[in-house]
């Protein structure tokens, strides 16, 4: 029975993924003793590193062609090498040591993160950037901090996100209410496959301690700053992370790639 | 309970008015810091302490003189193990306040205010980058840690307008809500603490109050009068010392 840390990175003009996620990596072995850690990638953005335990090579790159790398997440379940597994986003930080958060998510099958945290430590369930979600009832779920284990329920929620992605013209025009999005950006196509699974979020599991720091503004109530990098001045003494007058201690989902060369 | 009249306000005539609630209310030993001036001018009130300072000068808000500085002593000035300090402008209409002088907690605030007149004027987030606390009404048991919050607020005040820059705060006047509230962010180590959980029924400073009574209390904003009753009040009117 094996459990680890699993998040694709696939490198595009503008971002170098692999970068982030080694630093991801790095960040999770500091903080946690159950650390094992595997990193999806494609062929261009093949890499090693001390830091990464098993790196696989997508043989079907669903985004080869796409600006923004969306169309592969649902292939975690198929590739993942672990029984228990934590997806991830490649663009966050751990800030504390969780490995007790496995003794709770291994008694379920599938564990998504609700809502998200500001940098306050409030939990946040409605913003302006889940207008969608909202629009199509879709349940407020993150794909940036989610639980899986190999089992049939996971099994059929990936496949129901398979076929959302391969069929995502056809979903966003007939299913979807006012959706835009080019590709099938991930964290929509997990919440219909989630609405398709359990119209009515009866076994949604909704842990108040699985949620990220979302690093948004309107998140953080900042719409009215200009810059709140610049406002709250994310750094790290030591181990320790701060932004604005708070010392957070969870995962940190920075979002901005510019924070990664700051701070890490 | 701190007054100090100032040449503006006749501050010992609310505090007149809030010992009596206090009392009825609450019915806790009570002491009051004050100013031999101003001890001279209270009305005899029964059975209370009195502690002789000579207040900190030099304060002000809106140009007149702002006794408040010296609310950092509290712990010194205090001969209780467990204490509310409360503003005299904090009237207890109701016997709320008794439910958190039992608890586990060190040091309790509240972090937010209620507007009586429904106009949420008290939403401060844009002024600072912390939280404002509201140092009207605070617990503390006497111990390490409200002794370790304490000294912070001296610290934090000896250096004010270092944390004043530090937290983006924009209003320059010393005011305890917040250095209360940086000293307790700094002595928590940057993480949340505790607070009351309550918001401070608050009747902002353009209400005028026309009349107090032992349940309730009336003022009138633009041409409404409105009423509450056995609710606490904090009144931001100083001028309903002469009510």
């Amino acid at each position: 029975m094996s459990k680890g840390f699993l998040w694709f990175a696939q490198n595009n003009d503008k971002t170098d993924y692999v970068d982030l996620s080694i630093k991801l990596a790095k960040s999770i072995k500091h903080w946690n003793k159950e650390n094992k850690v595997c990193v999806i990638t494609d062929d261009k953005s093949k890499f090693e590193s001390k830091h990464v335990d098993i790196v696989r090579v997508l043989k079907r790159d669903n985004s080869e062609d796409h600006d923004i790398k969306w169309a592969n997440e649902y292939q975690a379940f198929a590739l993942t090498p672990f029984t228990h597994t934590i997806k991830l986003e490649a663009d966050m930080a751990w800030t504390t040591n969780t490995d007790w958060w496995w003794n709770h998510l291994w008694q379920h099958d599938l564990v998504l993160s609700v809502g998200c945290r500001d940098y306050r430590d409030n939990i946040i369930k409605e913003t302006p950037y889940r207008k969608l979600f909202t629009r199509n009832h879709l349940p407020n779920i993150y794909n940036g901090l989610m639980y899986f284990r190999r089992s049939k329920k996971a099994q059929q929620f990936y496949s129901i996100a398979q076929d959302i992605v391969e069929n995502w013209e056809a979903v966003k025009s007939t299913m979807l209410i006012a959706c835009h999005d080019k590709y099938p950006s991930t964290d929509v196509v997990f919440a219909l496959a989630y609405r398709i699974m359990d119209p009515t979020n009866e076994s949604l599991i909704d842990y108040e301690w699985f949620k990220f720091i979302h690093h948004k503004p309107a998140v953080n109530g900042l719409t009215r700053v200009k810059d709140q990098n610049n406002y709250l001045w994310p750094n790290k003494t030591g181990d320790a992370l701060y932004i604005g007058e708070r010392r957070v201690s969870r995962v940190w989902h920075y979002h901005d790639k510019e924070l990664n060369a700051r701070i890490f | 309970m701190f007054c100090f009249d100032t040449s503006e306000t006749k501050y010992h005539k609310v505090l007149e008015r809030c010992v009596v609630l206090a009392k009825k209310n609450l019915k806790l030993p009570i002491t009051v810091v004050t100013n031999l001036d101003t001890f001279k001018k209270i009305k005899p009130l029964g059975f209370i302490n009195y502690k002789f300072i000579d207040p900190e000068l030099g304060n002000t808000k809106s140009g007149k003189e702002w006794n408040n500085v010296d609310r950092h002593m509290a712990y010194e000035l205090s001969p209780y193990d467990t204490t509310l300090v409360m503003d005299i402008d904090y009237f207890c209409f109701s016997d709320n306040l008794l439910q958190y002088m039992d608890t586990g907690y060190d040091f309790l605030i509240s972090k937010n205010a209620h507007d009586l007149t429904n106009r949420n004027s008290f939403d401060l987030r844009r002024w600072s980058m912390i939280d404002m606390v509201w140092a009207t009404v605070f617990v503390f048991r006497k111990g390490r840690k409200a002794k370790q919050v304490f000294d912070m607020i001296k610290y934090v005040k000896s250096y004010y307008s270092y944390f004043l820059d530090l937290y983006r705060i924009r209003d320059r006047r010393f005011r305890n809500d917040y250095a209360f509230a940086m000293a307790l962010e700094q002595a928590n180590g940057f993480i949340s603490y505790d607070t009351l959980p309550i918001n401070l029924p608050t009747l902002p400073p353009d209400c005028k109050v026309v009349k107090i009574d032992d349940n309730g209390i009336a003022w009138q904003y633009k041409d409404q009068i409105n009423f509450i009753q056995n609710q606490d009040v904090h009144v931001l009117n100083k001028e309903m010392a002469d009510v």
